[in-house]
């Protein structure tokens, strides 16, 4: 355990750029579930397919350009929509990240689908984009460079603070004891 | 006549000053401490029909008067959680274990990203602060 889940200390983070490793975990979960929601849709309409016409459909990836490329727009429309609407995706969400504005300002829907269509990029430069994850001061990758965006940690610090400090209400009083 | 109303009028008022003398030498005289341990007070709540009483008052007219936002903001619910079992309650609701799982992962990440942010910035010899805010945040967001 790096962190102390009991304690405090990262809710003050909030509002903070987010660092490589939680956009990674959060990038993670989202490809997780786009690709598990692709992967139904597809089993879906294979199972319509072969009541409709009596035939066994098959498809999965890498098995066809077309599906290959249904699946990039898929992915795009994924992140796209999600950024646009609300500014983070499940997986970001999950992590308590949220897109902004460079200066901080709520993202608006166009900078949310430029950010989808830059975000290709990153990948395509052999991932040389998401170098400014790591290195730069502000962690913007490529695709935030040229969108005009930020991640930043997002999250309800009242509720989580709450919670931290049931868990120091409910500890046993040794635990808190030895803790001292 | 004038005499008989004068003689009515000092007697009445003679008659006055000396009930007053003697109420105030009753009134002195009395232990009020002792007297009030002698009242049955469970006797008398008991012919109080409370009811009735509670009947009679319009609470939304009290409640009118009842500044709630700052009786809220009085109140210190940090301390309530701490020495209550409220803060038990809450840590066995089934949301409060979903909201402590996604704390640690959110606290196991940034502690993370803060490492890797250090070991980055001593790799590039980069001194100043860690992870910043972005400049509309740092008073408001951030400052929270």
């Amino acid at each position: 355990m790096i962190n102390d889940a009991g304690r405090a200390d990262w809710i003050g983070a909030l509002g903070r750029h987010a660092g490589a490793a939680s956009r990674f975990a959060a990038y993670a979960v989202d490809v997780i579930i786009s690709w598990a929601a692709f992967t139904l849709g597809l089993a879906g309409i294979s199972f319509a397919i072969t009541i409709v016409t009596g035939r066994s459909v098959s498809w999965h990836l890498g098995a066809s350009i077309a599906v290959g490329v249904v699946f990039a727009v898929w992915e795009l429309t994924y992140f796209g929509y999600c950024w646009a609407a609300a500014g983070r995706t499940p997986g970001m969400a999950l992590l308590g990240l949220r897109v902004v504005r460079a200066d901080g300002a709520d993202l608006d829907p166009w900078h949310g689908v430029l950010r989808a269509l830059a975000f290709p990029l990153s990948i395509l430069l052999c991932g040389l984009g998401f170098i400014g994850i790591l290195a730069q001061r502000e962690h913007r990758a490529l695709h935030d460079l040229i969108a005009g965006t930020a991640v930043i940690y997002s999250w309800d610090a009242r509720a989580a603070r709450l919670r931290c400090l049931t868990r120091t209400a409910t500890r046993p009083r040794t635990d808190l004891d030895g803790a001292s | 006549m004038d005499q008989i109303g004068q003689v009515r009028a000092a007697s009445e008022l003679l008659a006055q000053r000396a009930l007053e003398r003697v109420l105030d030498l009753v009134v002195q005289s009395l232990d009020v401490n002792e007297l009030a341990q002698q009242v049955d007070v469970d006797a008398l709540l008991s012919q109080l029909d409370l009811n009735a009483v509670i009947e009679k008052i319009d609470f939304n007219v009290l409640l009118s008067r009842v500044d709630v936002q700052a009786l809220v903001e009085r109140v210190d619910i940090d301390a309530i959680v701490q020495d209550t079992d409220l803060g038990a309650a809450i840590a066995m609701s089934s949301g409060h274990v979903a909201g402590k799982a996604v704390d640690i992962l959110r606290s196991q990440a940034v502690s993370l990203d803060d490492r890797i942010d250090h070991w980055v910035r001593r790799l590039l010899r980069r001194g100043g602060p860690g992870l910043a805010a972005p400049r509309t945040l740092l008073n408001t967001e951030a400052g929270t």
